[in-house]
């Protein structure tokens, strides 16, 4: 049947239904009064009157219709009647993802919600990946009787290889070590070491204690057997991580994730390298989701919120080894909500596909909003406005869930939050639980391991030539090595002055190599020369070539 | 044995020849523990009644391990042989800074010398009828070198 030949009555109902403008009580008598025929024209003419208000502000609104989304316990913002967008918070299960350029107000809008949702979650994880923002909701919350706990990068006790509860160290095993190979984006060749040195750490484990990433690292160093050249990438991709957050890691029992999503925390991990970062990020998530994953429970309560600002980094295209991505698909229905806020449409496929809800503000870049626009399934119309009409604070929105999933328009109030300097942490009770310190990496340091030896020249270049005093310099140093540099001159039948420059340039070839050593009583110390293993083969080589 | 050529072979070797010339049992890599990995010293020498450990060491950090490590062994002394001066006065501010924090290393003699002055010491406290440490110093020129001074 056709809409025009439905009575104008009839007409307006539907219309009015569509657009929520008889869910309150007097809406609902309406729509009783028209379907039991008892409607007069006291009762259309108010139905009329609200259609017809509804229509001429939709007109003004532009593309976008006025959003039905009175009821809920969290507030996105407010329209353009200053009436609340309300939903409930349950619909941040899905995860959101809010784009925008700088000062677009991507910050006071992830604020704005972190304040409610602090109030109505239990587990709330804020990270300040850059800045120092989430805390100036510590004294509003506290208001509220809600301790948010500010934790600093270097204050936290984590052990990655800690096996989480209800989780056996054989599941455990391998997504620790995908978990490493992934943030500390290594080979092929090094993640298979990494992952057999973790399955023999944990079958050789006592019961009661774990491995930590400095057992890995040794038992790495250790092991003459492995590839040199994926040894030397795993140690050098672990030793800046732990000499930089050591300190985090040195447990071998760390914080316990599912103590953490009980509290109402802000990590701030502005102060440390993307790679420190990730290796934290990655441990804190993938130890809960994978938690909550072997629980078996699907579809929980939302019980941990977890927001990230300046996220950037995280999803980019550009990263897709950053981990995320596949944490996201991971944790879905498990009781995590993630909220992420980002600069620009640097984001890779699989997070705007697993963020069912979006937020977009003022961006600096016509190709972000076609990007966004093209995920929200926003028509031309609605992109062109989008273009030339947001503003800070202003922010295009769709839900993920609920039975109103149109786009719509909404205004986040400014926040008066108080600014502080304060830059302490505030750990409360997690200073009180149960941690296991590894007492015997205390004074860790990465120069007393077997170091991997790195040739200096590449395979398939020709060795630079060595004349004849080059070459009996270097036999001196290799039959009789360790002496200070200037025993070699009459070791090798020349003056003082042409041994040094001798010893410069083979030093430079990465022939030589010297070592400062007080190897007398007194005085300036000695330079004793140490023969590489290029200068074995080219004394060999000399030998080889000579009648 | 763990380490490089710095450490083995300019640190270590000196005194490994030293106490085996001096007919001592030296034991490079002696583990402190029982175990798959355990700990282990440079150097553990057994001789007569001394007991004497050796640790090369690059940097001050690992010095109250090694006496933890020399203390596990009942070793009478403990001998970390460091390249520098800086570093063993570095290592002397760390167990000072220890000692203040209520650690105690009163049991155990220890010597952290950088190399000259270590190996010095070891020849004055473990004298040998010959020197192998100084091996290329001495005043007996070998004939066929000459010393391009006409002979007496």
């Amino acid at each position: 049947m056709k809409g025009d030949s439905l009575p104008k009555s009839v007409r307006e109902q539907i219309y009015a239904i569509e657009h929520g403008l008889l869910e309150d009580p007097l809406g609902r008598s309406i729509t009783r009064a028209i379907q039991t025929g008892v409607a007069d024209e006291f009762v259309t003419g108010i139905l009329t009157e609200r259609v017809r208000r509804h229509q001429i502000a939709s007109a003004f609104e532009g593309p976008f219709r006025l959003p039905s989304l009175g009821r809920g316990d969290l507030v996105a913002g407010v329209d353009d009647r200053n009436q609340q967008i309300r939903f409930i918070h349950e619909y941040l299960n899905a995860h959101c993802l809010t784009l925008g350029g700088s000062g677009s107000g991507k910050t006071t809008r992830s604020l704005f919600l972190a304040l409610q949702v602090a109030l109505v979650v239990p587990g709330v994880w804020l990270f300040d990946l850059r800045k120092r923002e989430y805390r100036a909701l510590r004294p509003s919350l506290s208001k509220a009787s809600r301790e948010l706990l500010i934790v600093g990068a270097r204050d936290l006790k984590l052990n990655p290889l800690q096996v989480p509860n209800g989780v056996t160290a054989e599941d455990w095993a391998p997504r620790v070590a995908d978990m490493l190979v992934l943030s500390l984006s290594l080979p092929v060749r090094a993640s298979k070491i990494l992952h057999a040195v973790i399955a023999k750490l944990y079958r050789h484990r006592s019961v009661s204690t774990f491995p930590t990433l400095f057992d890995v690292r040794e038992t790495i160093a250790r092991d003459a057997s492995h590839n040199a050249q994926a040894k030397a990438a795993i140690l050098d991709s672990l030793d800046p991580v732990l000499l930089s957050v050591g300190c985090v890691f040195r447990f071998r029992q760390g914080w316990d994730t599912s103590d953490l999503a009980k509290r109402q925390i802000v990590f701030e991990l502005g102060g440390i390298a993307e790679a420190d970062k990730d290796l934290i990020l990655n441990c804190l998530m993938l130890s809960e989701f994978t938690l909550r994953v072997a629980r078996g429970v699907s579809n929980p309560r939302m019980d941990l919120w977890i927001s990230m600002d300046e996220a950037a980094r995280l999803v980019s295209t550009a990263n897709p080894n950053g981990g995320l991505a596949d944490l996201l698909g991971l944790v879905r229905g498990t009781g995590v909500g993630l909220d992420l806020s980002v600069q620009s449409g640097d984001i890779a496929p699989s997070i705007l596909s697993n963020t069912a809800t979006k937020f977009v503000g003022r961006c600096g870049s016509a190709s972000d909003y076609d990007l966004i626009a093209g995920a929200m399934g926003l028509t031309a119309e609605q992109r062109l406005w989008m273009r030339h009409n947001l503003m800070p604070g202003v922010f295009v929105g769709q839900l993920g869930e609920g039975p109103w999933r149109h786009p719509f328009v909404c205004r986040i109030p400014p926040m008066r939050l108080s600014r502080t300097s304060d830059t302490r942490s505030y750990l409360g009770d997690l200073a009180g639980l149960p941690v296991a310190p590894a007492v015997e990496y205390e004074l860790w340091d990465p120069d007393h391991a077997e170091s991997v030896e790195v040739v200096p020249r590449t395979e398939g270049t020709s060795p630079p030539s060595l004349d004849e005093a080059e070459l009996r310099f270097l036999r001196a140093v290799i039959d009789q090595p360790g002496l200070p540099s200037s025993r070699y001159a009459k070791l090798a039948g020349m003056s003082p002055s042409k041994a040094s420059k001798v010893r410069a340039r083979l030093e430079d070839l990465g022939y030589l190599r010297t070592h400062e050593v007080a190897t007398g009583g007194r005085g300036r110390n000695a330079r004793v020369v140490e023969p590489l293993e290029p200068a074995f083969r080219a004394v060999k080589g000399a030998e080889g070539s000579e009648p | 044995m763990k380490g490089g050529f710095l450490h083995n072979k300019v640190l270590i070797k000196p005194f490994a020849d030293h106490f085996t010339a001096l007919g001592a049992e030296v034991l490079a890599e002696h583990p402190v523990e029982p175990g798959r990995s355990p700990r282990s010293v440079d150097l553990f020498v057994v001789h007569g009644d001394d007991r004497i450990v050796v640790e090369a060491e690059l940097t001050p950090r690992r010095v109250v391990l090694d006496i933890e490590k020399a203390l596990v062994l009942r070793a009478t002394l403990l001998l970390v042989v460091v390249p520098t001066v800086g570093i063993a006065r570095a290592a002397e501010r760390l167990l000072a800074a220890r000692s203040r924090a209520g650690m105690s290393f009163a049991r155990l003699p220890l010597w952290i010398e950088p190399l000259g002055s270590a190996k010095r010491h070891v020849r004055d406290r473990f004298p040998l009828p010959f020197n192998p440490i100084h091996t290329q110093t001495t005043n007996q020129k070998h004939p066929s070198r000459g010393t391009g001074r006409a002979a007496p």
